[in-house]
């Protein structure tokens, strides 16, 4: 068991070798969360073209503020946090607009035809649908589905509370399912 | 919490596969058509961007480079050392700078003075002549007067008997 977690290190873990000048703990915590974070901003409304720069960003800043993160909350969340507030700036530099891209990785594969149609054209009608919810919905939602975040986890990550992220996430479901019948 | 709503919590952590259905959920499922909707939403939303590709071997590297570009971004522990790294090599320069300056002050000292060799032309007329007449030319010659220079010191075959004898006793005591 130890030796297990020796070779993998959790997230306070690598944060601390980290801080005390241990790049490869650096290069680690990049290589484990840069993928999800990439799925997050791409389906959160970041073009393919920034989602790289968006990362970076992200690590970056993360990294100058780890004096001021304490441990709470998990390091992922603290992560999403800085992401959306990125890409609320990126939008705000774009006056607002919210292009939600349909990549083919978003459709669902499936073995037989009509099922594969069917679960493209929820994949497309979900994506439309996403970039027509307000902010905080749809961040919600990403966080809870698509990351799989339980409620206090996407509350210390949005600066909410559970209560009002499960209502956030509530009013989405029930608007996304009425945009897709 | 009624069927559907519980149905509905637990979508996420199925999915995630933190949990599976029961038997009455799956049967659930089946029947009601709101819950199946939701089912296809959610099931759809987990795989958003799933074949996305990102290099986190590029962005890293990229990062890290950035972070140590960055003055005072990194919380490497080498950092608190940069400052007095800085200051020991200012003071070796200016040691250095010192050192060149003084050396050829010490130099001069040390060396021997510069001979100055002048030709010198001899005249056969110069030898025909006696000492009195030489003095006289001497003199035409406007010749300015050699002092002796304190550098210069008398040779021992230029002292007298008593002189080498005071000298010998000062040496012995």
């Amino acid at each position: 068991m130890t030796a297990v977690a020796a070779d993998f290190p959790n997230d306070p873990e690598l944060v601390a070798a980290w801080r005390g000048g241990d790049q490869l703990a650096a290069d680690q915590l990049v290589r484990r969360h840069a993928a999800p974070l990439g799925r997050y901003l791409a389906a959160n409304g970041a073009s393919s073209a920034d989602v790289d720069d968006l990362i970076q960003d992200t690590f970056f800043r993360a990294f100058r503020g780890l004096e001021g993160w304490r441990g709470e909350g998990n390091f992922r969340g603290w992560l999403f946090r800085i992401a959306g507030n990125l890409l609320k700036d990126r939008f705000r530099s774009a006056k607002g607009r919210v292009f939600l891209e349909i990549e083919d990785q978003d459709l669902v594969d499936h073995a037989d035809p009509e099922g594969e149609f069917a679960a493209d054209e929820v994949g497309r009608q979900l994506t439309a649908g996403l970039s027509r919810l307000p902010r905080m919905q749809r961040e919600v939602f990403l966080l809870r589905v698509q990351q799989g975040l339980e409620y206090t986890e996407i509350a210390s990550a949005l600066a909410t509370t559970p209560g009002a992220a499960r209502v956030h996430y509530h009013h989405a479901v029930k608007r996304l399912k009425e945009w897709l019948t | 919490m009624n069927a559907c709503e519980s149905v509905s919590d637990r979508m996420p952590d199925v999915l995630h596969h933190r949990a599976s259905w029961s038997e009455a959920e799956r049967d659930h499922l089946t029947h009601c058509a709101e819950c199946a909707l939701e089912w296809r939403v959610v099931a759809a939303g987990a795989v958003l961007q799933q074949g996305l590709v990102v290099d986190s071997a590029a962005i890293s590297g990229q990062l890290l480079a950035r972070v140590r570009d960055e003055h005072g971004g990194t919380p490497i522990r080498r950092l608190p050392w940069r400052g007095t790294r800085i200051g020991l090599g200012l003071l070796a320069a200016a040691a250095s700078i010192a050192i060149l300056i003084r050396v050829p002050a010490t130099r001069r000292v040390g060396a021997p003075p510069a001979v100055r060799i002048t030709p010198v032309a001899v005249l056969p007329e110069l030898e025909r002549l006696t000492e009195t007449q030489l003095e006289a030319v001497l003199l035409e010659l406007d010749v300015p007067d050699v002092t002796v220079s304190p550098m210069r010191l008398p040779r021992l075959g230029d002292l007298t008997d008593s002189q080498l004898e005071q000298v010998l006793l000062s040496l012995e005591g």
